[in-house]
């Protein structure tokens, strides 16, 4: 990903603006139909004007304003727990709400929700499933109704994205930041078109053929999710409410493709559906029913021909920008990375239970612990408490004290920086990738997360933060391409930045640079062997004035005096993959994640 | 609480409702296990079984719902002691362990208002307590915080929960068929749990496009009345309620005949999976399977059946080999029953 200051956006065409302000609002309009039913919504957007002036239209279209909740609401505020002042008055555990169930019938806008830590968004995620909170905490257990409708602010800038999870809970998606100001205009649809339309919904069916044509292009966008396409149908019986059109009609069905299923499509659809969806390879279960696979090829075949039906349909032009849009969020959702995921959820430690403490030394005090320590005492220390002005509250007394505990756990993130240019790939790539599996495995045995790092052309990418899910590394891997040149210069800068994030967590960073040496773009971008290479050694001794244990891996057919002396810049183990057996390059690594 | 999706209402997913069917007649079994992609039903699926419980006989204002006719030791201690059990009729309980629940409430511990009232050191039964005798749910299991995963580890492997916290000193039967379903891509399971499941799956939305409208427009459906669309489905609840029902009355007695045992051990021996366990619960998820179809005696086919669900998160792990782990043992499967 180039380095770009990705916040200012360049802004679209007068007229597509205006469009593009037309499905924000339309958008707006839908959410407040729709509510819960739909989910919520994700808005992409830089916060300004744009957002501002959106945000006030869903409020005038809901009526009731929509609650802001940061992102890093913890779980007790989020579930709710026990309401200390009032269970001391009543001397038995009394819950207090948490904002979720406080949320309840209403639009919650979530700020900054691209940086969700990845333990508060099953929260939300179950919250937006059942319609309730169920809680078990601090000695009390309840349900809650909080049926919510979530207004994602995603002010995400280039990999940085909502947990997918939370994404696929919300039906709708829209994009601001490309919409010029002068382009909002007054509303297209009041108070009354909303409230009419809620009234009509349940009452709207959707005809079979239009279902059945729903689900062909959601599957031709490689949509599969059954939750998806229930927002598709209800979203499209919202839009066939307001326009007072039929669901068939173009006047419902391009708003749908643009506001629903482009921004989350997987692929785009092709006039010659693929004979099979790329996921199916890996799925072996399939094979054992040969003739429920002939079917289903059957029924592929038929849908083909409605796929291509559903395409004729768009103009051209607008097929057009829908493929540069959904391009560009097809990007940010293949890396659905957090960088909050990993920045806060290490910082807190995990919480292992309770000890003594005291509270001037600033821990945090457990209440329904402390609670729960002195209750026994209470009729004893009423009794022997002699002074005149007998109490009526609770005797607690220093010792009862309970304080939080937690575990900051050294974890170590290892970087891995793969080489994907001509050059490597020509040579090694398949090698390389088969040593980075089986140093992947190792990482796997130590709960050694691991992140992913490929250069190739004039770029740098992290394909992958650190994660501690192999399934996700492994795939990540695999569909690495190779060729181009090889930006050593952005690649060193980009694990040094990397790292130093991790480092920043309270994690231990180390790297694996799978290379030839053979470093050829400078770090402008230009392509000259001499540059690169100069650039690249200056970048390598920044990287080594970290000291941040690091391994080079050697990928050349053979030992390259340019992977040497880039080792040597960089302060790192050299290890020429030739000689790298599996074995030997293991026992190297963890000398590292040891340290 | 709100009307839950039926069972029977539930397209498609033909494994996953088998297993937990499975699981539901022998609760020896160990519990399922369901990881699959978003949007696939499975938290729809587990909700939906709740309904179709049979109801079982427990001792009245128990609450750790013990079974009257267990031996004396199977028993929380109030009941040991007692002379005479009450009985009453209760559903199997279906206790859902949310995420962000703490020690206190998934354990139990002392409760605050009786000891500060009374000062009175009694034992305020958790999540565990409650789910005895029927089924933990965890939703994003593999989400759950380490220090809930190290207490159900002990707990749901000796069928056994033991508070010592707060000068408490208790300790009561939980045995509970633990059901987890969670996405892969958001993080492993730690092995260690992953083997206290007896049956794993792993579940995809159906592709072909019939299918997804059907789903759409039972959902469709069910949302727009939940209580009349539930009425349509009572009839199937109810014969599958009662299928459940009369297998958990035979299972007990249908015959493993020696073939099926052999057949077990061996492929156990082939895919190398560790200990027992794997063969033990392969027999008994025949032999449940064969109880539901109503036959007395288990054959090759359930086993067949079963096997893939019983083995797969058993072998070795190689954890960069996720999808051969399926192909390995219908290799296996293959070799040893075709």
């Amino acid at each position: 990903m180039p380095a770009s200051n990705a916040l200012s956006k360049p802004l679209l065409p007068e007229a597509e603006a205006a469009n593009a302000w037309h499905d924000a609002e339309l958008a707006a309009a839908l959410v407040a139909v729709l509510r819960h039913k739909a989910g919520g919504i994700r808005v992409c957007a830089q916060p300004g004007p744009v957002r501002d002036y959106w945000l006030a239209l869903l409020d005038s279209f809901t009526e009731t304003p929509a609650r802001r909740v940061p992102s890093n609401t913890p779980t007790e505020r989020l579930l709710g727990g026990m309401d200390i002042t009032e269970s001391m008055r009543h001397g038995k555990p009394v819950l207090a709400q948490g904002v979720l169930a406080e949320c309840h019938q209403r639009v919650v806008a979530l700020s900054m929700a691209e940086r969700l830590p990845k333990e508060f968004t099953g929260h939300w995620c179950a919250a937006l499933d059942t319609g309730e909170v169920h809680i078990a905490r601090d000695g009390i257990s309840h349900t809650s109704p909080a049926s919510i409708t979530v207004i994602a602010l995603d002010e995400g800038i280039d990999e940085e994205s909502p947990p997918a999870g939370l994404i696929e809970r919300l039906g709708l998606s829209i994009a601001l930041d490309e919409i010029s100001i002068r382009c909002v205009d007054d509303s297209r649809y009041a108070r009354s078109d909303i409230v009419s339309a809620q009234s009509r919904l349940s009452h709207t069916s959707v005809p079979d053929e239009d279902l059945t044509r729903l689900a062909e292009l959601a599957a031709s966008m490689g949509i599969h999710s059954s939750r998806t396409l229930k927002f598709t149908v209800d979203i499209a019986k919202a839009l066939s409410l307001l326009s007072g059109k039929p669901v068939s009609d173009e006047a419902v069905m391009h708003p749908l493709i643009r506001l629903v299923l482009l921004p989350i499509a997987q692929q785009l659809p092709t006039p010659q559906a693929e004979p099979q969806p790329p996921e199916q390879s890996d799925d072996n279960r399939e094979d054992i029913d040969v003739p429920e696979q002939q079917t289903q090829q059957k029924e592929e075949q038929d849908h083909e021909d409605l796929v291509q039906a559903a395409m004729a349909e768009l103009p051209e032009d607008l097929l057009a920008i829908l493929l540069k849009r959904a391009e560009k969020s097809r990007q940010r959702q293949s890396k659905s990375g957090n960088a909050g995921e990993f920045a806060q959820d290490k910082q807190r430690g995990r919480p292992v239970g309770v000890r003594r403490g005291d509270v001037k030394r600033g821990h945090r005090i457990d209440i329904p612990a402390t609670l729960r320590c002195a209750a026994p005492f209470q009729t004893a220390r009423a009794m022997w408490d002699t002074s005149d002005k007998k109490k009526t509250s609770l005797y607690i007394e220093p010792s009862d004290i309970r304080v939080k505990r937690f575990e900051q756990r050294k974890s170590s993130v290892m970087i891995f920086a793969v080489d994907a240019s001509g050059s490597s790939a020509h040579q090694r790539m398949s090698e390389a990738k088969g040593a980075i599996e089986l140093l992947l495995a190792d990482c796997y045995s130590h709960r050694t997360e691991v992140a992913l790092i490929a250069f190739k052309g004039d770029t740098a990418e992290i394909l992958l933060p650190p994660t501690r899910s192999l399934v996700r590394a492994k795939r990540t891997l695999a569909q690495l391409p190779g060729g181009g040149g090889t930006p050593m210069a952005a690649a060193l800068q980009a694990t040094h930045e990397l790292a130093r994030s991790v480092s920043a967590t309270g994690a231990t960073p180390s790297y694996v640079l799978l290379t030839d040496g053979a470093a050829n773009v400078a770090r402008d971008g230009t392509k000259s062997r001499a540059a690169g290479t100069e650039d690249a050694l200056s970048a390598a001794k920044l990287l080594a004035n970290t000291k941040i244990k690091g391994v080079l891996v050697d990928t050349a057919v053979r030992p390259s005096p340019r992977a040497r002396e880039l080792s040597t810049a960089l302060d790192a183990t050299y290890l020429p993959l030739p000689n790298a057996s599996a074995h030997s390059l293991n026992t190297s690594i963890r000398t590292l994640s040891v340290g | 609480m709100t009307v839950a999706y039926p069972f029977t209402a539930i397209v498609g997913q033909d494994d996953m409702k088998l297993a937990l069917s499975i699981a539901a007649v022998d609760p020896s079994i160990g519990g399922v296990l369901v990881f699959g992609e978003r949007g696939t039903g499975k938290s729809t699926t587990i909700r939906a079984l709740a309904q179709l419980l049979p109801k079982i006989d427990a001792v009245k204002d128990c609450p750790y719902n013990c079974n009257p006719e267990a031996p004396k030791q199977g028993l929380c201690s109030r009941c040991q002691s007692a002379d005479a059990l009450k009985t009453r009729k209760i559903a199997i309980p279906v206790v859902d362990l949310p995420l962000g629940a703490t020690e206190d409430r998934v354990l139990g511990a002392l409760d605050i208002e009786k000891a500060i009232h009374n000062g009175e050191k009694a034992f305020q039964p958790g999540l565990l307590a409650a789910a005895n005798r029927g089924f933990l749910y965890i939703d994003e299991v593999n989400l759950l915080e380490d220090h809930i995963v190290d207490a159900l580890l002990d707990v749901a492997a000796s069928g056994v929960n033991v508070v010592e916290r707060e000068g408490l000193s208790v300790r009561h039967p939980a045995r509970f068929v633990l059901v987890g379903s969670g996405n892969p891509e958001e993080g492993e399971l730690r092995p260690q749990l992953l083997d206290r499941f007896g049956l794993s799956l792993d579940v995809r939305t159906p592709r072909d496009i019939p299918t997804r409208v059907e789903i759409i427009k039972l959902r469709d459906a069910f949302d727009h009345d939940p209580e009349g669309f539930s009425k349509r489905f009572a009839r199937k609840e109810g014969a599958l309620r009662r299928k459940i029902d009369a297998a958990r009355e035979v299972v007990e007695s249908v015959d493993v005949p020696s073939n099926v045992l052999e057949k077990a051990a061996e492929l156990c021996l082939q895919l190398g999976t560790d200990g027992l366990r794997g063969e033990l619960t392969l027999i008994r998820s025949a032999r449940a399977l064969a109880a539901l179809e109503g036959k007395d005696a288990a054959t090759l086919q359930h086993l067949k059946y079963v096997a893939l669900f019983v083995l797969r998160h058993r072998l070795r792990r190689d954890p960069m080999d996720e999808s051969s782990a399926d192909a390995r043992v219908e290799r296996a499967i293959e070799a040893a029953l075709a």
